[in-house]
């Protein structure tokens, strides 16, 4: 009897707590939301545990510009990089974007269209020379409608092709290929010696598009090309031969086994990890992957890496001095700020992406977005100073996944992760993806 | 009467009871559920431009490749899962009801261990058993001379459901183990004793007594089974994420890409509808053949 009566009033006040607790939710999102008020809210994917170099760089300006700034308030909310892009797209949709936060360029036209950030090009212009001290073609990928939305961090290339020099001595191998022939000579060569030629990640379905195929089928179809596609002008299609060319030559590099077997299984840690263990003569990722390099790789391996991009290629028409590059994540405004705070976080994205903060980037060992005055007698990393190299002989051409449509890259991506284990032609892969953009052009 | 009221709360109380759970459910699943069935109306990429299209996204979906290719991954899924979860675990029961069998507990605690785990470390734990170099599968395959059996578990689109599949059997198999010993304790014991003295082995006590006896358990299983498995998202998410190319996207991971990689959520929200259809519809002809062979 006791004990029945007991549970009752247990069970009763746990009713009563969970519509307590209910209630008190919407009590607290109330709060919460005058709160931010007066505070900036701010979403970005900065880990300092993770040791890169742009995102450490720019922890350690927001922690000086809030020094400086004790009156104004940020409230951060920091999420891993992959769940970041998801949380924005999500806040995106249902119109709770943050005050400041990172758009990646493909997000651009979407959030643009939607009304969702500022233009910024007045914000350029009212710092002086600021605009120009921007590396060409970082903001490329931020334009959109006539203006840019968005303020680059950095802006190296994303794709580099790391190679040990040691393992391409043990093939027989003296000097990096420089034509394509010998590169796929050289594959072949590693492959007789028992050594993984290419080590690669696709699990995430971006490096083959980001790292291999933007600067691959630049090579084939020249930029005139992909303006067109890009435009919508002319009769330029991804089912013309030049396109078809560029994924054939990716797909005779899994025919002749360039790649681990588990490439789409594994992701791009991953095939970083297989490269440091000395299981494979190259990888193929962009700059940030030399920070990652220079802090975890075994002393030999680090010493024997040398970075080349993909040599040029005979009978293809266009310049072959190119390099897929040129912005990787940047800051937008969202476009209902009210005045008082728009002026705080113009202050602070200037302190994030000054040429002190490209500095500092640098010094760390990624390429920020912004030129970097007297950067020759800087101590930086060696692999930093040979990108450095590489991307001032070379022209940067547009990233594909930042500027295409989203719905066109992911079906060009699952075909590439196709094409690689030979369940799609070259031509198939090239028809699906010209069909989703007439799909999308309509 | 009087003494049934004293038993039965008020009506009221029964509500006030449901109330918080009630609630919770509506804006969990109902209120997202009827926005999803408008928005599958739209061309809407997010944020406050929504265009109205009518049944348009259907009629791309009906024609889709992609969402037909993700639902027969699904079937495949709940295939092998109503064999592996629903058989293995009615085994199993079986075999823990036996007076041999040693640590019931243990057993019993081992086997349900799995579902305690979240969907993510699962996915993970598996992907590095699969890992083609270091994987403890290919490991194990090697040490003991099996080396042409070596996969690329995750790589190969012939192989790559079958192991996606495995995991998610080996996780699942506790929950049903738990409702199946439940149900063998409401099987009244004379029923076994009765064919016991008349003789009977204990695997044609099995057949003949439990094995019908838990028909509706069965039925009830199979459902859970079927409506579990046309969800499966974050396993497969974790391990593959739907690839290579397409070959082991699911439904759901499917609604995902085309909302949040592709930014169509008109369109995303339609695959969700269109899944929810297909769940409905699975589930209502596995209840039509259990009916069936009742009468």
């Amino acid at each position: 009897m006791k004990t029945s009566s007991m549970y009752k009033t247990l069970a009763l006040l746990l009713a009563i707590l969970t519509l307590g607790v209910l209630s008190a939710c919407g009590g607290d999102n109330n709060e919460g939301a005058t709160d931010d008020a007066s505070a900036i809210s701010m979403m970005h994917y900065y880990n300092k545990e993770l040791n890169e170099p742009a995102p450490t760089a720019q922890l350690e300006k927001l922690a000086e510009f809030k020094g400086e700034n004790s009156d104004i308030k940020i409230d951060e909310e920091i999420q891993s990089h992959d769940n970041y892009e998801t949380k924005i797209k999500t806040l995106a949709a249902g119109n709770e974007l943050p005050d400041v936060f990172l758009i990646k360029g493909s997000m651009t036209q979407t959030f643009a269209d939607n009304g969702q950030i500022l233009p910024l090009d007045d914000f350029l212009n009212e710092k002086d020379g600021w605009k120009d001290q921007f590396v060409e073609g970082t903001m490329t990928p931020y334009e959109a409608n006539g203006n840019v939305y968005g303020i680059p961090i950095s802006g190296g290339a994303t794709h580099l092709i790391y190679y040990n020099k040691d393992l391409f001595a043990q093939a027989g191998i003296n000097e990096f290929p420089t034509t394509w022939d010998e590169f796929t000579t050289a594959i072949d060569k590693l492959n007789d010696a028992g050594i993984t030629p290419i080590a690669l990640g696709n699990k995430g379905k971006w490096v083959m598009n980001s790292s291999y195929l933007s600067t691959l089928a630049n090579r084939f179809t020249g930029s005139e090309w992909f303006q067109n596609i890009m435009n919508q002008e002319g009769d330029a299609k991804f089912t013309d031969q030049q396109f078809v060319d560029a994924l054939s030559a990716i797909y005779q590099l899994a025919q002749q086994d360039a790649f681990n077997a588990n490439m789409n299984s594994i992701d791009n840690s991953e095939q970083q990890a297989m490269y440091m263990n000395g299981k494979a003569a190259m990888f193929i990722e962009g700059d940030w992957a030399a920070g990652t390099l220079t802090s975890d790789a075994p002393e030999d391996i680090l010493a024997a890496t040398e970075i080349a991009i993909f040599p040029a290629i005979e009978g293809a028409a266009d310049e072959q001095n190119t390099v897929s590059g040129g912005g990787g994540w940047a800051y937008a405004i969202n476009a209902d700020v009210s005045e008082e705070k728009l002026a705080q976080i113009k202050e602070m994205i200037y302190h994030l992406t000054n040429q002190d903060a490209g500095k500092l980037i640098l010094s760390k060992g990624q390429i920020p977005a912004i030129t970097v005055p007297g950067k020759e007698d800087m101590d930086i990393p060696v692999l930093t100073k040979k990108i450095l190299n590489i991307v001032e002989n070379n022209k940067y051409v547009p990233i594909y996944d930042t500027v295409l449509a989203p719905s066109i890259i992911e079906v060009m991506n699952s075909n590439l992760q196709n094409m690689l284990i030979d369940q799609v032609s070259p031509e198939d892969a090239a028809k699906a993806i010209q069909q989703e953009y007439e799909r999308k052009s309509k | 009467m009087k003494a049934k009221n004293a038993i039965r709360p008020s009506n009221l109380k029964i509500y006030m009871y449901l109330l918080p759970g009630l609630l919770i459910y509506t804006f969990v699943v109902l209120v997202p559920l009827f926005m999803a069935a408008r928005y599958s109306l739209f061309e809407w990429s997010g944020g406050p431009n929504m265009t109205f299209v009518g049944l348009q996204n259907f009629a791309t979906l009906m024609q889709d490749q992609v969402f037909w290719k993700a639902f027969g991954n699904n079937l495949f899924i709940i295939v092998l899962s109503v064999i592996g979860q629903v058989g293995i675990a009615f085994l199993i029961s079986v075999l823990l009801t036996r007076s041999w069998v040693k640590w019931k507990q243990f057993h019993r605690t081992v086997i349900f261990i799995p579902n305690v785990l979240a969907a993510v470390v699962i996915g993970f734990l598996w992907s590095m058993v699969y890992n083609h170099d270091y994987g403890l599968l290919n490991n194990v395959l090697s040490s003991i001379g099996l080396e042409s059996w070596i996969q690329p578990w995750l790589d190969d689109p012939d192989i790559v459901m079958g192991s996606v599949t495995a995991p998610l059997i080996w996780q699942f198999i506790g929950f049903y183990l738990i409702i199946f010993m439940a149900a063998m304790q409401n099987i009244p014991e004379e029923l076994y004793e009765a064919a016991k003295i008349d003789g009977a082995s204990a695997w044609r006590q099995t057949w003949y007594i439990t094995f019908p006896m838990l028909k509706n358990t069965f039925k009830v299983t199979i459902m859970l089974c079927i409506a579990g498995n046309m969800k499966v998202f974050d396993h497969i998410f974790v391990m593959t994420g739907g690839g290579p190319g397409n070959s082991s996207t699911v439904m759901a991971q499917y609604a995902y890409d085309v909302s949040f990689n592709r930014f169509e959520l008109g369109y995303g929200s339609a695959v969700s509808v269109g899944m929810l259809v297909l769940s409905l519809g699975l589930i209502f002809i596995s209840q039509l053949i259990g009916r069936e062979k009742k009468s």
